[in-house]
């Protein structure tokens, strides 16, 4: 994982003729990176990959500025990259690489959390819902996800996902039958 | 009683059915208590996944994480302005196009030019026409006849037939013509008068 810290381009003055462009894309950065980085993370369920493919979509949006003039296009355009980069990595790498929640917990990085009874609560969830995508295939999880987390109507999901309707719909319903019958066991 | 299929219940709860057929369900739903359990399932599990996806995961310090990406997404578009940089010839001039204004002013002074080329043509032409002046008239004399001419127009005045006698021709500077002559035949004479206008 390649780390560089690099200066606030923010703290550049006005002068600067890139600076206009470097204000908006570190807004569009600002506003959606968590939501970007979450749909990536439940899609390859790695947070190292996630926070790989997470910076490649967002380069190559900025790449071209100028998709950034139309704010609402823009987030579009970028949830279409982070679900295509998302899909093409699995696609590249077979499988599902999830990340085990105990290995994540640094207690020195981890930031304060509630008490212990509503961390163990808040672990408990995470855990099944990680548990629960994991039973699903890369498409199914994506379809699910955009849906229904993201809440994107299902037309645009299809093409988010290059696909027509109908392979939305069954990849969504699947996805719905497979992850309630995984709580359902659980709960059991 | 038939149920829809369970494919058919996940799509409802969602509301990705078509029109008409999330209508069917509907009725059907209404009356049928066990479908709406299955339904209630699947919206339940669906507002779990929104509900715990949109946490950070558990260990995963956002804010430092962030800064990190935000960090490598400007090194990596930095990287590509400079490998496009690199990439482009660098000996090629930049092609820039003319500006409004300027091909306005360029339009202008060319029509300047050649309105002063123009009048200075016809004034050349009207002053080499002034030194030339007049056409000069000319006078011609033969064995025969006498005759003026100023190069466009010119006149002739013919002279005694064979028997008649010698005739005397006399020109004026006005512009103006005479032959007097007298028939030996018939002793009469003849008295001729041109003028140039």
């Amino acid at each position: 994982m390649l780390t560089v810290h690099m200066s606030d381009p923010a703290r550049q003055t006005t002068g600067n003729p890139g600076y206009e462009e470097a204000e908006r894309q570190n807004r569009f950065i600002q506003e959606h990176m968590r939501r970007v980085f979450l749909i990536i993370y439940r899609i390859v369920g790695n947070v190292a990959d996630a926070q790989d493919l997470t910076q490649e979509a967002f380069i190559k949006v900025l790449q071209r500025s100028e998709q950034l003039k139309d704010p609402e296009k823009a987030a579009h355009w970028l949830s279409r990259i982070a679900s295509n980069t998302a899909i093409d990595f699995l696609r590249r790498h077979g499988r599902v690489n999830f990340t085990e929640i105990d290995s994540l917990v640094d207690p020195l990085l981890a930031e304060p959390e509630r008490n212990p009874e509503q961390e163990l609560l808040r672990r408990e969830r995470a855990e099944r819902l990680e548990d629960g995508l994991r039973h699903l295939t890369a498409k199914e999880r994506t379809a699910l996800l955009l849906r229904d987390v993201e809440d994107i109507p299902a037309e645009e999901v299809a093409r988010q996902m290059n696909c027509s309707m109908a392979t939305v719909r069954s990849h969504i319903a699947n996805a719905r039958i497979k992850f309630r019958r995984y709580l359902e066991r659980r709960k059991a | 009683m038939k149920h829809p299929s369970i494919d058919k219940l996940a799509l409802y709860a969602g509301g990705e059915l078509s029109w008409w057929t999330q209508w069917t369900l509907r009725r059907h739903i209404g009356g049928c208590g066990q479908c709406q359990h299955e339904v209630a399932l699947f919206q339940e599990a669906s507002a779990e996944a929104f509900e715990e996806a949109g946490q950070m995961p558990a260990g995963v310090q956002w804010e430092r994480l962030a800064a990190e990406m935000r960090a490598n997404v400007r090194l990596g578009l930095e990287a590509s302005d400079a490998i496009s940089a690199y990439a482009a010839p660098l000996d090629a001039p930049p092609v820039r196009g003319m500006s409004w204004r300027t091909a306005a002013v360029a339009t202008c002074l060319l029509m300047l030019l050649s309105v002063g080329y123009w009048l200075g043509a016809v004034r050349k032409s009207e002053q080499l026409a002034a030194a030339r002046g007049p056409e000069a008239v000319v006078l011609e004399a033969s064995e025969r006849a006498v005759g003026l001419s100023d190069g466009n127009k010119g006149m002739e005045l013919q002279g005694p037939r064979r028997n008649q006698g010698a005739a005397i021709v006399t020109v004026s500077t006005e512009g103006s013509a005479g032959a007097q002559y007298v028939d030996e035949e018939t002793g009469q004479i003849t008295v001729n008068h041109v003028y140039v206008e």
